[in-house]
């Protein structure tokens, strides 16, 4: 996925913009400059304010072990980052940043902390629960990478949405929001933009 | 009016009520329940004969107007594990039998003949019926019944047809404040309620209340216990997506046990995740957030509609859509809802019956990812008493037994929930040492350091691991005796006002002065008490052991293994 990927510009009713948000669990790409650390590449995205990040997210993954520090660079040809409010239960106190309960983690599943290279890198973020409902409209309506098929497969499942949709551009042609569906299969990765249609 | 305890006798059908001795007057809850277990239930006795003993205790604030406190604890010696055992529920029994001025009920003996009973609870005492309509039937049809023929505000405790037929997988149900079914889910305590053929229990205060010693000191705890809960974060995020907000965060940490513990992630996640069931639930009209007891200001219970926007199901937790979905490699979450609603009617605990399910599928009795198979097996098996619904309703371990699987999730024979030990070692320590068999409510995250239990030994080392379980362990243990809902314990942890505006309550209530040191005093008690039964009914060290697939089947995606040893574990009891 690049910013030159095929645009699809998808147009909404401002109150179902949020329905939107539960994309964001399946995770969408976003470039960014390598070796970055967590805190900067989550300060970069729309709304994430230094406070945000340090009060709201409290939990997050990266390439699926937990972490504490914020410092830590993003790692890997393909970094995967989720990011949660605070949970519940013993696991969501474990899992959560800087936790007491941060010792009962499995040794095994720590991560690299090495720096790796600058160039860019395509992180797979995941938004989840409180933090979607949050920031995701903002996200979408920046831009965000993901397959053809992954927003196939999620209007697929959540058909009823279709009817909240009030304009679709792809690559730059108006589409029939009634069948517009069959396109995207077609399409390995797109640039994704969601908007409120604020008429 | 000085509270009471309620007995009665299935074998001479006869019931008294008594003074409480005074051994027992400072507990309640899981406290009591395993308290009296411990002395009048023979701990080799067989958890379905005479010998052995429910026993239904209300917290030691239920009935009073605390936040959260409407949780009910039921005790015995488990058909399950042969363990002492305390399972817990809402719904609002706690509240209306403690304004009954009852202490606990002690349901004792078999009676003699087919004959099934219901008893009638009020603040005289308990008067035991012949029950000829209602045996027989599901637990929806009996609560329906029921609103015809009590009042409405009358609490109901019920079995369904799998307590009836004593399976080790039954729950026992209690009526919500929607006339909806909340679980004392693990253990198969509805087996033993079946074997002493009590269809169901009513509860009827009459105009009964709760005597506070000091309401003003009362009311001013409550009030910043209540507002410790509803501002942590947590609770907010549990009144938007209930439990089930776990999905995402368990499989992103590679510990969400998949296709019978094979896989720590679970292609399918994001379709059955909290985020999109709340979805679904507001496209269908249903209710993201509600109480499953009067006074609970967290609401992480929902109404859960079907396609076509009529009831399914509520209390719709993650445990249990784990344990259909994932474990099952189910990814539907309308097939999950209804195999939910089948097990309530049944009066099933979706997590052991889930994870036999599991152990099913890989035993090829039916495929992985078959959510409507499920359903019909619940409906046509387990819910007939066929040969393998009776294997299915026995739980787990009695599927691998049967099929002779070898990867069968469970310690002292209760099936392990949804949070794979290799991948989450915290749970695996409360899981082997865990008194009651494998559950993840035992060592709940509550205040360790408010109460400066947190441990003293470097947290790093594995003793010191096994000391942070150790004392999770015993703060939940006294948080049990009080009635509470666990999910104070987040507030607990984090807001320094919470836990002792929640002591504060209890002094109020009765007039005492409990320190921290007490409650951990208590805790200690009680997981004391409970081994001291377990090891007089023939436990030993062994046991506080995980199956040991889990040390040799390295976990993806992360591979790992559980690498704790037995000494390692057996440390957890030194204190």
């Amino acid at each position: 996925m690049t910013e030159a990927s095929p645009v699809v510009e998808i147009k909404v009713h401002a109150d179902s913009i949020n329905r939107y948000s539960t994309l964001l669990q399946m995770g969408v790409d976003i470039e960014t400059q390598g070796a970055i650390s967590i805190g900067t590449f989550l300060n970069r995205l729309p709304g994430f304010t230094a406070d945000y990040i340090n009060n709201r997210v409290q939990t997050i993954f990266l390439n699926g072990s937990a972490i504490d520090d914020l410092q830590k660079p993003l790692t890997g040809s393909r970094p995967v980052l989720a990011i949660s409010a605070a949970m519940p239960g013993l696991a969501g106190a474990i899992f959560r940043r800087n936790s007491l309960h941060a010792v009962l983690r499995s040794d095994g599943v720590d991560i690299s902390v090495s720096a790796g290279s600058a160039e860019p890198v395509a992180v797979t973020l995941k938004l989840f629960n409180m933090i979607a409902q949050e920031k995701g409209a903002d996200l979408l309506a920046r831009g965000v990478g993901c397959t053809g098929t992954q927003l196939a497969l999620f209007l697929t499942d959540n058909l009823e949405l279709i009817s909240t949709i009030t304009q679709v551009i792809l690559a730059g042609q108006h589409l029939d929001r009634s069948d517009f569906i069959k396109h995207l299969h077609r399409l390995d990765a797109i640039f994704l933009i969601i908007r409120k249609d604020d008429v | 009016m000085a509270d009471k305890i309620f007995r009665i006798n299935m074998t001479t059908l006869s019931t008294t009520v008594e003074d409480i001795p005074p051994a027992w007057a400072g507990h309640g809850g899981r406290g009591l329940t395993s308290t009296i277990v411990a002395a009048e239930v023979p701990p080799t006795c067989h958890p379905l004969g005479p010998n052995n003993k429910l026993v239904i205790a209300p917290g030691l604030l239920s009935g009073t107007p605390a936040a959260n406190s409407g949780r009910l604890s039921i005790g015995a010696k488990s058909p399950l594990t042969g363990t002492i055992k305390e399972s817990n529920a809402g719904g609002t029994a706690a509240q209306l039998l403690a304004r009954c001025g009852c202490k606990a009920i002690i349901l004792e003996g078999c009676p003699a003949g087919d004959s099934w009973y219901n008893l009638a609870v009020n603040p005289d005492g308990v008067t035991i019926n012949i029950e000829s309509d209602l045996a027989g039937k599901g637990n929806f049809e009996l609560i329906n019944t029921l609103a015809n023929r009590l009042s409405s505000k009358q609490g109901i405790i019920t079995i369904g047809l799998a307590g009836e037929m004593k399976m080790t997988a039954a729950n026992i149900s209690i009526k919500d404040p929607d006339g909806h079914l909340r679980s004392a889910g693990r253990g198969g305590l509805g087996a033993v309620m079946g074997s002493k053929r009590v269809k169901f229990i009513s509860i009827d205060p009459k105009d009964g209340k709760v005597a506070i010693a000091d309401p003003e000191k009362f009311k001013a705890a409550n009030k910043i216990f209540s507002k410790a809960l509803v501002d942590h974060p947590v609770s907010q995020g549990l009144g938007q997506y209930g439990t089930n907000v776990l999905v995402n965060i368990i499989n992103e940490s590679g510990g969400l046990p998949t296709r019978n513990f094979t896989a720590g992630q679970f292609a399918g996640h994001d379709k059955i995740s909290g985020e999109t069931m709340y979805d679904k639930i507001m496209e269908r009209g249903g209710k993201p957030k509600h109480g499953c007891h009067p006074g609970c200001v967290i609401q992480c219970s929902q109404i859960y509609n079907d396609i076509n926007k009529n009831y399914k199901t509520s209390g719709f937790e993650y445990e249990s859509i784990w344990a259909m979905g994932a474990d099952c490699g189910v990814d539907n979450l309308d097939h999950i809802a209804e195999a939910d609603s089948l097990m309530d009617d049944l009066g099933l605990d979706t997590i052991e019956t889930s994870v036999a399910m599991g152990v099913a599928m890989e035993a090829g009795v039916l495929a992985f990812g078959d959510g409507a198979g499920i359903c019909r097996i619940l409906k046509d098996e387990v819910g007939k008493g066929t040969g393998l619904g009776r294997i299915i309703g026995g739980g787990a371990a009695s599927v691998g037994r049967a099929f002779g699987v070898t990867r069968v999730p469970v310690v002292k024979n209760q099936a392990i929930p949804a949070y794979d030990p290799r991948s989450i070692k915290g749970m695996g320590i409360t899981y082997a040492t865990s008194t009651q068999g494998a559950d993840h409510t035992m060592g709940y995250s509550v205040a360790t350091n408010i109460l400066k239990v947190g441990g003293s030994v470097d947290p790093l080392s594995k003793v010191g691991q096994v000391e942070l379980s150790r004392n999770l362990q015993i703060a939940t243990a006294a948080i049990d005796s009080t009635g509470m809902c666990l999910f104070i314990a987040f507030a607990a942890l984090d807001d320094t006002t919470c836990l002792p505006a929640l002591i504060d309550m209890i002094n109020a209530r009765f007039g005492i002065n409990l320190t921290g040191d007490d409650v951990v005093n208590l805790g200690k008690y009680i997981l004391k008490t409970e081994k001291a039964f377990n090891e007089a009914a023939g436990f030993t060290k062994a046991d506080d052991r995980l199956p040991e697939f889990f040390n040799y089947e390295p976990l993806p995606p992360h591979n790992v293994v559980w690498d704790f040893t037995g000494e390692e574990i057996d440390s957890f009891w030194n204190f």
